[in-house]
């Protein structure tokens, strides 16, 4: 097992998961016998480091892999290829005992609030099943941790005995961050928490998350197809295109700087909410082609500008981008030094 | 004159436990050739006063109880049934947020264009093909001659809805009602279909009705724009007078919450507390007093008109958010 250091030595720039060509193919099955036909490539040799403390936001269009990847690092998937490195300790790779204790350190909270709770309990038994599952504390130390959960989202106590179909979708996703909490565990991944819900209630739910995060001190991993809601919260930002990561760096160099053609196009397609300020052009034409044939080469080229015959012949590898002033913006573009 | 005028609009929904308002005494009208936004949360009634107009609320549980539609100065709502299908797509046209569900998935798309080509204009066989393929290509699908013999399965959502959209322009409507149209959609076909609509919108000379929820949209294609809550316009102005003056504190607060360009966490979003009333029995007086920070006694009592606050730009609220506040 590699024991991570981090390199730097100040502990907060440690990596507290750390992605290792992380692969998740789906087999197509095909044919009377169902023999295997094909792969669905959802995510293809991810490799990056999460610091602990910081939010990474994880974009991308649907169909790009996010939230197969975000399933993938909670092992809801098993990988294909790759490991997922907790502290140094794999999840892909760990036994069923290793893998329960894992568990309790990485935690998710889901897009639909509406299904990702069971409607048959009260919202008090489903924030404290995860206790339950792990035997923690007496059954009084549970009940008071579970008002106290609940108090911490924003939820009054009286809440605990109703079900979840008398809640709003900003309740439900309360109770959703109130039940991830429960372990009070170092990351979460939080694969689209706020696209459900309505403009004024998000705004609550992603303060609610920002208020949690420097309170307790998580990583999280915020999956979102949202611009300007991964924009504000995150620190660092992957942009996936076809189960590939093709560009990550510091938010702000992500925004100001962006080098990959694809993260170009996307950032330019935002809707400006200042109508003095309107696209003239269309940034990109075409859409993103499916993963079971990806193109040759590098997977954007058939909807870029900039491509040459070059970029139909190797996958481009993630590089160092030069004179961004952010040592960790990297992309993976043959031409992103010269376009 | 407007080519459309919605006046003093209701429509509810009898369900089990009450009579829902859902649409409750909506005025607001469009211009030859002009977009208007219709703005608001789910549960507004914005997608209810569309339908209301196409007269698609299925009865029951729905109905229209009062008010007037005028179409170029004649009221929808007193033409007879048999009237509506010659009105709908000949002269006003929808399309809606789910293109998977509104095209049949055991027909090629060809045959439905087929459909439409031959009771509008008779055209069949090969004339009909022909049609369907310039149709296609002029919506922007690559390949058109052989995607038109494609299934709805085969074809990505921007596809389907960029079919949606010539089905609906087929017949040169004057008026297009998009009621969510892109937001099932990523973002890089989004800003592809808003420019679809936009331009072909140009081309025809159509008005187009935009309903969102995204502030961003409306920013990027709309003219004019209303404001629903709780079943009810609240502001109604120009596109920058929106952005940039807007009067009611619902439109002030739902502006304030979406995340600006350059902000970071460590400034919190602003929000607005409390949730949307219940439209079966509405509170009296104004429908956002509960959750507004310049409510007084009066606003809980007595229900705000949509009265004119600054030339051709309507709020609802007896006291206006002042510039600078």
């Amino acid at each position: 097992m590699t024991e991570l250091t981090g390199g730097a030595g100040a502990s907060e720039d440690v990596a507290i998961l750390r992605l290792e060509g992380v692969t998740k193919f789906f087999p197509i099955r095909g044919g009377i016998f169902g023999r295997k036909v094909g792969d669905v490539q959802a995510v293809n040799s991810v490799s990056f480091d999460v610091k602990r403390g910081e939010t990474l936001g994880l974009v991308g269009e649907s169909g790009c892999g996010k939230s197969t990847l975000g399933r993938t690092i909670m092992r809801l998937e098993e990988a294909t290829d790759g490991r997922v490195l907790f502290e140094g300790q794999d999840l892909v790779h760990a036994n069923k005992r290793e893998l329960f204790e894992l568990r309790r350190e990485i935690q998710m909270i889901f897009q639909d609030p509406y299904s990702s709770l069971n409607p048959r309990l009260p919202v008090g038994e489903i924030i404290r099943e995860p206790l339950d599952v792990h035997k923690i504390g007496s059954k009084e130390e549970r009940v008071k941790k579970v008002e106290d959960l609940c108090l911490s989202v924003g939820l009054k106590k009286e809440v605990i005995g109703r079900y979840p179909h008398e809640f709003s979708g900003g309740q439900r996703q309360r109770v959703g961050i109130a039940r991830a909490l429960a372990l009070e565990p170092k990351i979460i991944v939080a694969d689209e928490p706020v696209s459900a819900l309505d403009v004024s209630v998000q705004a609550q739910v992603i303060n609610l998350m920002v208020e949690i995060q420097k309170r307790l001190g998580l990583t999280y991993i915020f999956i979102s197809h949202d611009l300007s809601v991964v924009e504000y919260i995150s620190d660092s930002i992957a942009i996936m295109y076809l189960g590939r990561i093709v560009e990550k760096g510091r938010k702000e160099t992500i925004f100001a700087h962006p080098t990959h053609p694809y993260t170009r196009a996307l950032i330019a397609s935002v809707p400006n909410p200042n109508p003095r300020e309107r696209r003239e052009q269309l940034p990109i034409e075409g859409e993103m082609p499916s993963a079971v044939n990806p193109p040759a080469g590098c997977a954007f080229h058939p909807r870029c500008p900039f491509a040459i015959d070059a970029c139909k012949k190797a996958v481009p590898q993630l590089e160092s981008v030069k004179d961004s002033g952010d040592a960790t913006h990297i992309a993976a573009c043959i031409r992103k030094d010269e376009i | 004159m407007p080519i459309l005028e919605v006046k003093e609009l209701k429509t509810i929904f009898e369900i089990e436990g009450g009579t829902v308002h859902a649409v409750d005494g909506v005025s607001f009208s469009v211009e030859a050739g002009q977009t208007l936004g219709i703005v608001g949360e789910s549960g507004c009634g914005k997608s209810v006063s569309a339908m209301s107009i196409m007269r698609l609320v299925p009865d029951p549980p729905g109905r229209i109880v009062s008010g007037e539609i005028l179409w170029k100065g004649k009221d929808i709502l007193q033409l007879p049934d048999e009237a509506m299908p010659e009105m709908r797509g000949r002269e006003i046209a929808m399309i809606f947020q789910d293109p998977m569900t509104s095209l049949n998935p055991i027909f090629t798309v060809e045959k439905q264009l087929e459909e439409v080509l031959s009771k509008r204009f008779g055209l069949t066989g090969a004339a009909a093909r022909e049609k369907s393929v310039e149709m296609l290509d002029m919506v922007g699908i690559a390949d058109a001659s052989t995607r038109v013999s494609s299934y709805p399965h085969e074809l990505s959502g921007g596809m389907k809805q960029r079919i949606m959209i010539a089905m609906a322009l087929m017949c040169e409507p004057e008026l297009l009602i998009a009621d969510e149209p892109t937001t099932a959609l990523d973002v890089t076909v989004q800003a592809q279909i808003l420019h679809l609509i936009k331009s072909l919108q140009t081309r025809v000379g159509a008005a187009v009705i935009l309903i969102t929820h995204d502030m961003s949209v409306v920013s990027e294609t709309c003219d004019r724009v209303a404001v629903m809550y709780a079943g009810r316009v609240i502001e109604t102005c120009d596109v920058f007078e929106l952005f940039e003056k807007n009067r009611h504190p619902y439109t002030h607060g739902l502006l304030a919450s979406i995340p600006r360009k350059g902000l970071t966490k460590d400034t919190p979003l602003s929000t607005i507390e409390g949730v949307v009333p219940s439209l079966i029995h509405p509170p009296d007086g104004c429908r956002f007093a509960d959750r507004c920070w310049k409510a007084q006694d009066r606003c809980h009592s007595e229900s705000p008109e949509l009265r004119e606050v600054s030339p051709g730009h309507l709020a609802a609220c007896h006291f206006p958010v002042e510039e600078g506040e």
